[in-house]
């Protein structure tokens, strides 16, 4: 039995005309790490909020179908519940600070708070998901005087802190610089060396190619394709789909009309089409 | 009255203040609309610079005669209201994903001190507030 299990979802936001999801079927593994990719309006962040328990419990309008995980259905279980498996972290890092604190470790702490935590246990979970996400240094500053990247992190940690079975990501990496997102995605890449289930919705495709176990592209609502990283991200019917592919894989795609790519694979990342057009 | 407000803000921490008067049995929700607006109005006051700036490039008259900056008050508040709906529903997310509304009992973080000497000045003042109160009623 897959550790998530979408089975027959669809779901439509209220005052809306058409669906946002129509009849996602998706199983995870334990441990997996899924990138879900596709153009604007295509559900990726339905999909989230989804899979975060806000679509049904949040958001209202016709939900139809079930997502399981760890064995418990979504609409059976409460928000409050819900939360404490799935945490989710989204595009802009400010407007998930709660502004109820003055402080990173405050701040990073009043999950734990809300749920009851004992003030021992407290102060070393902290410490040990700014570990994690290496803030440590950053503990005594105030949230809002910190960088976009380093906001970003200081909402992953505060996700992490409640220690989330399932950790759902939407474009953390969106409003990021180059550093920033390195940053970020190697945080993400240790925490699932470390066992955790990952769904991040992300453009960056190299990094995508080179970190995810699975890619799943997204299209008015439905899956369009799912597979690994290089199959999914290197398809023709993606391209078509109108989705920003790599630019190695269409330079590539264009040199192998011309004869000048002679690998069956088209590359993702700089160093595949390095290598592709280097070997003879 | 509003000096006594500012001493008390000026000299406590205000998440120590919140998060006493939660466990004195303040709503955790009218805890938290009290210390996020405190937080957040520096932020609505640079985004607020920032809409008067960008509508000020594309020609909006804020300087010049009272009327014509009277009619430009529509495209300076519009943004910054309807903005800041739209980040409250974010906000209202990430602090749900974090346990927010959460029936289990609340914890703090800063283990906050009520000494004796806190109690005996806690008396001391209400007898005092009770005392000017009389003594004021008593001399008009």
């Amino acid at each position: 039995m897959a550790f998530v299990n979408i089975k027959n979802l669809n779901y439509q936001y209220p005052l809306t005309k058409t669906p946002a999801l129509r009849d996602i079927n998706l199983q995870i593994n334990q441990g997996e790490f899924i990138s879900i990719i596709g153009a604007n309006g295509a559900g990726k962040s339905t999909l989230c909020y989804a899979l975060a328990g806000f679509v049904p419990h949040f958001f209202k309008g016709e939900f139809s179908g079930t997502i399981e995980v760890a064995g418990v259905e979504s609409n059976k279980s409460t928000l409050e519940e819900w939360v404490l498996n799935v945490g989710l972290a989204f595009q802009n890092p400010f407007n998930q600070i709660s502004g109820a604190k003055y402080s990173v470790f405050e701040e990073i702490a009043f999950g734990l708070e809300n749920i009851g935590v004992p003030r021992e246990q407290m102060k070393s979970r902290v410490e040990e998901a700014m570990q994690l996400t290496g803030i440590s240094h950053l503990a005594d500053r105030s949230p809002y005087s910190l960088s976009g990247g380093q906001q970003q992190r200081l909402a992953l940690t505060s996700i992490l802190v409640m220690q989330p079975k399932l950790l759902v990501l939407d474009e953390p990496t969106s409003q990021m610089d180059p550093i920033g997102t390195r940053e970020v995605f190697g945080v993400i890449h240790k925490l699932t060396q470390n066992g955790m289930t990952v769904v991040m919705v992300e453009h960056k495709v190299e990094w995508i190619a080179n970190f995810a176990t699975r890619v799943v592209a997204l299209k008015d609502g439905s899956v369009l394709l799912e597979g690994k990283p290089n199959e999914v991200l290197t398809s023709d019917a993606l391209m078509e789909s109108g989705f920003g592919v790599s630019r190695y894989t269409s330079t590539a795609r264009e040199a192998k009309k011309q004869g000048l790519w002679k690998k069956e694979k088209l590359p993702v990342t700089l160093s595949e089409a390095a290598e592709g057009f280097n070997s003879k | 009255m509003v000096s006594s407000f500012a001493i008390l803000l000026l000299t406590t921490h205000p998440s120590e203040l919140m998060s006493d008067l939660t466990r004195r049995g303040l709503p955790a929700q009218f805890a938290y609309v009290i210390i996020s607006t405190l937080q957040i109005l520096p932020q609505m006051q640079a985004k607020a610079q920032t809409i008067i700036a960008a509508q000020r490039s594309r020609g909006l008259d804020t300087e010049s005669t009272f009327i014509k900056r009277v009619s430009s008050v529509v495209p300076l508040v519009g943004p910054l209201v309807f903005g800041s709906l739209v980040e409250v529903e974010e906000r209202a997310i990430a602090i749900e994903a974090r346990g927010f509304t959460s029936q289990k009992q609340k914890t703090s973080l800063h283990e906050i001190s009520d000494r004796t000497i806190d109690k005996i000045l806690r008396w001391i003042f209400t007898l005092f507030v009770i005392f000017s109160i009389t003594l004021n009623i008593w001399l008009s």
